[in-house]
């Protein structure tokens, strides 16, 4: 048989087994697992969570799968305490000579129902435990939702496209890295293959494979002298007329100008769109259209002061200036209606003098919550 | 607005350098920060080959030094897509194996420049606990078995916290006191924790300037101790026990990369220009002695040992007379150094970036006795413990010593 057979057969032989613990499961562990999950902000709850914890982390392996199956990472602290939880099972088990049931930790991992930030645990538990069995289901993880899985999916795919490089199989290494890109989603991984690929002769779209949206209005500059302008609500801020006529900065009269942005990824330059301008705030409006009512991760780099709204309404804040930009360093949790959105970003520029102050720059794209781009269009005629 | 007991100089001074600890380096540049240890038998000579009792892999990248104290050593890395796993590992620091690794996941944002990560801020410990801050916010306390005691999310509990160069001020401990630095460019603030509980004492809200500076603890008996936390633009005391200030010193001298030092009955407030202070200034805030521009070059932190203040300038250790900044010694050395100088006995190192260590000789007439080619990234300060001195990479951690010791 095939790897990949035996490892199917495997599954579908221990499929029984996955479900098994849940049934199995202590009632006292799932008492301790409660207690960890109602850990609140500010430490509220450390004191009990830490009995807890320490019962859990002295289980013996074979509640291992319970545990980890109660990783939620919506829930980041509870979930680090179920991370730490895991380790210490691990650890304990091996210093004490017991056997870890891998095949349940198996069992677990490929069952795609499961919290895939819990099957990403699983899957670096079963790295240091069972790393050859982990290494034949990989090429599998390509199109896996887990996003840990994946990554390690694309790993493989990428490295597969190299060595077909290498022995000058270009177009089956074109084909392989394709494969790659159609699931990578990682920015680094994205890259390395664009680069590859670009040897190889194809150019790829960054911007659409990343979703970075690129057709803009701007208006500015208003007024961000001493900072003023980041808490000041200009008037775009109350409703967008891309026709108007608005008193800027030194009342000075400002228009909506059309912008499209040419850079792989999505950067809009306002030094070149609006021209250099200290002390300044400006706007870029668009219109999202989403083809259904969809939780979006808004995921922004700025290396200024920024805001964003959505439909009128403010979704994120962050007054920072010239301490480094990078993709995706701001995010926000948004919801889109089914149809057009309004989606507004306020960029402030302040006053420093040094060289490296004086970019004046932002991108933003829409993904989900892994970093995959969700399906959206540009609606700058009509909207809400 | 001053209230300072004149003992608490002669205290702290006997808290860092007393028997208790005194083989242990439990927090940024050891013994209550002083980078001055008590011992006088460390190694002074080694190589990427030789001098190396131990040398262990790690599982990730880190700026933060090795901690060492009751037979523990604990260090914190970060590794994975975006930096985002952050371990805390505890080696027994006599052979390098690994007692226990306990991984989380950030909860807060990851993005730095390259050359610093989530594992930039040094952990603290007080040998039944350590405690380890990650620059995305995330607290870690565990006892000395791995136990995780409590855990804390400030990028969950304070959403505007923001530096996107990245954190990487240590926290400090005092008592059952966990001093959190958490000066930043947005919700800026100190913020001291039970160390028991994990809950809040008080939070003091700072200049909303990113700052890398590491608190100084300085302990007195009668009222328990005071924090001094330093930024561009000042230096304030606060107590330990409730966060009202103390005293506060408005000034332009020192920066926001060098740590303040309290030894050898001197405070120093480093920067571009140090300020060296006389914390008994009859209960007042202290009284400046006299600044020097020629003691920090780039983020190394300087120190006062035995009458002499040791500092880097841009071409390499300066030396001078604590009482007046009377230049009495300087050796060229090559940069650039994250890391700061520590002395231990008769010896002041230092460690540059590429891995080199300088040994200096003290004494009349400073003297470099050795240069030490580790041959790896080093942007950490050494740590000492029984004999031995300590210091990670971003791939290694290194035990420099006799193996058979």
């Amino acid at each position: 048989m095939r790897p990949l057979s035996v490892a199917v057969a495997c599954a579908l032989t221990l499929a029984p087994l996955a479900f098994a613990w849940q049934d199995a499961g202590n009632s006292q562990v799932t008492a301790y697992i409660k207690t960890l999950e109602m850990i609140g902000t500010q430490g509220t709850g450390s004191q009990e969570a830490q009995k807890a914890w320490k019962e859990i982390s002295q289980l013996p392996p074979s509640n291992l799968v319970q545990v980890i199956a109660a990783l939620d990472h919506q829930k980041p602290v509870f979930a680090n305490y179920i991370r730490s939880a895991v380790w210490a099972i691990v650890q304990n088990s091996q210093k004490n000579n017991k056997p870890i049931p891998t095949q349940q930790v198996r069992a677990f991992l490929k069952d795609s129902k499961q919290n895939p930030s819990a099957r990403g645990l699983a899957m670096e538990v079963l790295k240091s435990l069972d790393g050859e069995w982990l290494a034949s289901e990989i090429p599998g993880f390509l199109a896996d939702s887990a996003p840990e899985l994946r990554r390690e999916g694309v790993a493989y795919w990428i490295n597969q496209a190299e060595n077909l490089s290498k022995e000058k199989k270009a177009e089956d290494a074109k084909a392989t890295y394709k494969k790659a890109l159609a699931k990578a989603s990682d920015k680094d991984q994205v890259d390395k293959i664009a680069k590859q690929l670009k040897g190889l002769g194809e150019n790829v779209d960054l911007g659409s494979h990343f979703g970075f949206v690129r057709k803009w209005n701007l208006i500015g500059p208003f007024d961000n002298t001493k900072g003023v302008g980041f808490k000041t609500k200009y008037l775009p801020e109350e409703s967008v007329k891309l026709d108007a006529s608005l008193e800027g900065k030194e009342k000075e009269k400002l228009k909506w100008v059309s912008h499209q942005t040419e850079d792989p990824y999505g950067l809009v330059d306002l030094n070149k769109a609006l021209g250099k301008k200290k002390d300044s705030v400006a706007y870029a409006y668009t219109r999202i259209e989403s083809p259904n009512p969809a939780k979006v991760y808004l995921r922004a780099g700025c290396i200024t002061a920024l805001k964003v709204f959505v439909n009128g309404k403010q979704v994120f804040a962050r007054e920072e200036y010239h301490h480094g930009m990078s993709m995706d360093q701001h995010a926000a949790v948004i919801h889109l209606d089914k149809g057009v959105n309004d989606l507004l970003i306020k960029i402030c520029q302040n006053n420093q003098t040094e060289s490296w102050a004086q970019k004046w720059e932002f991108q933003v794209r829409l993904t989900d919550e892994a970093g995959v781009r969700v399906p959206y269009s540009i609606a700058m005629e009509g909207g809400k | 607005m001053f209230k300072l007991k004149n003992a608490w100089l002669l205290t702290a001074f006997l808290s860092f350098h007393g028997m208790g600890l005194a083989a242990d380096w439990p927090q940024f540049r050891g013994p209550g920060g002083s980078a001055v240890s008590t011992e006088d038998n460390i190694p002074v000579q080694w190589s990427a080959k030789d001098g190396i009792a131990w040398k262990v892999p790690l599982p990730g990248r880190g700026l933060s030094c090795p901690v060492v104290a009751k037979d523990r050593l604990y260090l914190t890395s970060s590794s994975g897509y975006k930096e985002s796993r952050l371990h805390v590992l505890a080696f027994d620091p006599k052979n390098g194996a690994k007692l226990w690794e306990r991984q989380f996941q950030s909860t807060g944002n990851t993005t730095c420049h390259p050359k610093t990560c989530m594992a930039a801020p040094t952990p603290v410990t007080d040998g039944e606990r350590v405690f380890a801050l990650f620059a995305c916010g995330d607290v870690a306390a565990l006892d000395r078995n791995g136990n995780l005691l409590w855990y804390r999310s400030l990028a969950t509990d304070y959403p505007d916290i923001t530096n996107m160069v990245g954190m990487a001020s240590s926290p400090a401990l005092w008592k059952d006191v966990l001093i959190l630095p958490m000066d930043n460019a947005g919700d800026s603030f100190v913020l001291a924790i039970d160390a028991k509980t994990g809950k809040n004492l008080w939070k003091l809200e700072r200049p909303r300037t990113i700052n890398w500076t590491t608190p100084l603890v300085a302990d007195h008996v009668a009222k328990g101790a005071n924090v001094v936390l330093q930024t561009d633009n000042s230096l304030v005391s606060v107590d330990a026990n409730t966060g009202k200030e103390v005293w506060s010193i408005s000034t332009t001298g020192p920066t926001t990369i060098p740590s303040p030092t309290l030894s050898d009955g001197l405070l120093l407030a480093p920067g571009k220009e140090t300020l060296v202070l006389d914390p008994s200034n009859n209960g007042n805030a202290p009284a400046l002695k006299w600044k020097s521009s020629k003691l920090v070059g780039g983020y190394a932190s300087p120190l006062v040992h035995k009458g002499v203040v040791y500092g880097m300038s841009s071409i390499g250790l300066n030396a001078m007379d604590a009482r007046d900044g009377k230049e009495i010694g300087q050796i060229r050395m090559k940069g650039p150094f994250s890391g700061s100088p520590i002395i231990a006995g008769n010896h002041l190192y230092l460690v540059n970036e590429e891995g080199t260590g300088y040994v200096v000789k003290l004494g009349e007439k400073l003297e470099l006795v050795y240069t030490n080619e580790l041959k790896d990234t080093i942007l950490c300060t050494p740590a000492i413990h029984n004999g031995k001195m300590y210091l990670r990479s971003d791939s290694s951690l290194y035990c420099i010593g006799n193996a058979a010791k």
